[in-house]
């Protein structure tokens, strides 16, 4: 998806870019021939003036001729009007024509030869018209029955044809390039305008793309945010915990190790007060002995003297059995965790086994549940997790019914999570945090134990990257859901304790 | 001190029986005479205290006395303290904290939770015997409100 996007936000604006280019090719062509047609059609104008002046001039020598006949004829001067008009006209008309005749590509010899056609005729017509004027009227008609003025007249109209054929095919080609370059500028400009399209389209959609992408940054931009936010609150979490659990343990090694130490040297005073009774005793003469010194002397040594020992050789047990406790849990904190694949239906097999005996004693029975989840994490650490919580399941079942303990679990989101539940005497809700707490127990002291297996099974579950949770209805039962990293190499990856 | 026909019970609720008897020996030392109900567990000395109805009218007309240890296996001295203070009939007898530690935070949730009195098991045995014995001659010289 994301190289998707790379690929096709770099090839995109290379298509623009493209598109543009040739839009700026088909403007240029437009241009090119928007001036073609121009230029055609000037070519055009122009030939068709050309032919409009050859004509001119054809009727120009034509009308001299009318007025040379009619003159001929008549004799009147008057006549003579349009004839010296004429003449006077074709000498202009000639000076400007000829140029544009040749350039429009009719030969430098026919327009010599034009001009001396018209030229000659002319000579003819000033000739009869001279003859006539000096009254020599059949010399006149004797030159114009020759022939030789209709012999030229015939020849250039002739030419004029020739020329007008000439500036027609002229007309005719131009008209037809001016048509195709109209036709190709019409082509270019819908081609532009198609292009223009397009290429606004593409730039509207590149823009909306590109908006599109920004959100889609940001927006992950902001997942980030939260993941981050979210793993610093775990992270204070964690520290939260530990931090927690270590003023716990400043508070056992507070109260639970003071109170034996307490009674080393209270009851260790006492001893010596004892010894001193009898010390003093000791030291009167038998006759100065009363009755009082004598029983003073006699409860010291024989109750209070035994009785100090006795408290101080189990208050010393006391404080080595706890401190005994308090390193094997720091140890069980410290031990190589090893990453195996289990089977929990097996490994709880095993566990059941073991306790066998007492589940037969008491009656009681422990039901796995199908669908236990695979797990890749300790195998010694997970037995003493569910072997300290079967133990417990058992050992505070409820006499008044048979101990049934069911055994759980689902897998999700990388964490295997696992009910305990019995239905033994429950847990008060005051005790639900107590009860993970080192030598703190829960309901009546009827039961042999310290309170360490809870503060062990705690331990070792967020070793393992998850932790314990404990749901009870008193009398009805207690659930405890152990939940760890479904694998536990995960879980060290993360950073966790 | 005149504590009519029911002299001054104390109970003793405290799980360490060297500590029992260490506070015991030395209160009689003191002088004081009272009788002296040890219970080592907090379940066991809330059902004598409250009685079988949970209210504590069991104790009506009788003045009692509570020394209580904080550190309990089976539940905190607070909860003890708490179930007391909130009892119809025990409200205001007298409660006298004896525990091991004198935490400042400690110390102030059980005056906040109606402590009378807070005394801290010193380490040092004289002061221990001292802080008793001061205490037993505090209980001569008290009226201790009895159970209404």
């Amino acid at each position: 998806m994301l190289i998707g996007r790379s690929v096709f936000s770099r090839f995109v604006p290379l298509l623009l870019f493209a598109g543009a280019v040739l839009l700026l090719a088909l403007v240029l062509a437009s241009l090119r021939f928007a001036t073609l047609t121009r230029q055609s059609s000037h070519e055009a104008l122009d030939a068709a003036r050309l032919n409009n002046r050859a004509m001119q001039l054809l009727t120009l020598v034509q009308d001299a001729e009318t007025s040379q006949r009619g003159y001929l004829i008549t004799g009147e001067e008057k006549y003579l009007g349009p004839f010296k008009r004429a003449q006077a006209l074709i000498a202009l008309h000639f000076l400007s024509v000829s140029g544009d005749m040749m350039k429009a590509g009719i030969s430098h010899v026919t327009v010599e030869r034009l001009k001396r056609l018209v030229d000659d005729k002319l000579g003819e017509m000033r000739d009869t018209i001279g003859l006539k004027k000096a009254g020599r009227d059949a010399e006149a008609i004797a030159v114009v029955q020759t022939d030789s003025g209709k012999r030229v007249m015939d020849e250039i109209r002739e030419i004029m044809t020739r020329i007008d054929a000439i500036t027609g095919n002229i007309g005719f080609q131009r008209e037809e390039t001016m048509a195709n370059a109209a036709k190709w500028l019409l082509i270019s400009i819908t081609g532009g305008a198609v292009l223009l399209v397009i290429l606004v389209g593409g730039a509207i959609f590149l823009a909306v793309v590109h908006a599109r992408q920004l959100e889609v940054a940001r927006q992950a931009l902001a997942e980030q945010n939260d993941m981050l936010e979210v793993r610093i609150k775990q992270r204070t979490q964690f520290l939260e915990r530990a931090n927690r659990e270590l003023q716990s343990y400043s508070y056992i090694v507070g109260h639970d190790l003071r109170a034996p130490l307490v009674n080393i040297m209270g009851f260790t005073s006492e001893l010596e007060r004892a010894a001193a009774i009898f010390a003093d005793y000791m030291k009167r003469s038998p006759d100065t002995r009363d009755d009082l010194t004598e029983k003073l002397a006699r409860e010291a040594v024989g109750g209070d003297i035994p009785e100090a020992l006795g408290f101080i050789r189990s208050s010393m047990k006391r404080m080595d059995d706890l401190i005994n406790e308090i390193l094997r849990l720091a140890r069980a904190g410290s031990r190589q965790l090893n990453a195996e694949p289990l089977n929990f239906v097996e490994l709880l097999s095993e566990t059941v086994a073991s306790l066998q005996h007492r589940l037969d004693e008491t009656g009681s029975s422990v039901v796995l549940s199908p669908g236990l989840p695979p797990v890749v994490s300790d195998r010694l650490a997970l037995q003493q997790i569910f072997g300290n919580l079967l133990d417990n399941a058992v050992k505070y079942a409820d006499p008044s019914r048979r101990a049934v303990i069911h055994v759980s679990g689902t897998i999700a989101n990388g964490f295997a999570v696992i009910d305990v539940a019995d239905n033994g005497r429950g847990i008060a809700e005051r005790d639900r945090e107590r009860i993970f707490e080192l030598f703190r127990r829960s309901g009546p002291q009827d039961r042999p134990g310290d309170g360490i297996g809870l503060a062990h099974v705690r331990a070792l579950v967020r070793r393992l990257g998850g932790d314990v949770a404990v749901k009870s209805v008193l009398g009805e039962g207690t659930t405890f859901v152990v939940t760890l990293a479904a694998d536990v190499r995960s879980a060290r990856d993360r950073g966790e304790p | 001190m005149n504590q009519g026909l029911h002299p001054v019970v104390i109970i003793m609720i405290e799980d360490d029986q060297g500590h029992a008897r260490l506070i015991e020996k030395n209160i009689r030392r003191a002088g004081v005479t009272n009788d002296i109900v040890p219970f080592e567990t907090g379940l066991a000395a809330l059902s004598y205290l409250l009685g079988p109805d949970g209210s504590g009218k069991v104790h009506e007309g009788k003045p009692l006395l509570i020394l209580l240890d904080l550190n309990l296996p089976d539940m905190t001295g607070m909860d003890i303290l708490a179930r007391v203070r909130e009892s119809t009939h025990l409200h205001h007898i007298m409660v006298i904290v004896l525990t091991t530690t004198d935490d400042p935070v400690e110390v102030h949730r059980c005056y906040d939770l109606g402590a009378n009195v807070y005394v801290a098991k010193p380490m040092e045995y004289e002061k221990f015997v001292n802080a008793i014995q001061q205490l037993g001659l505090f209980l001569l010289v008290v009226t201790v409100p009895e159970v209404s």
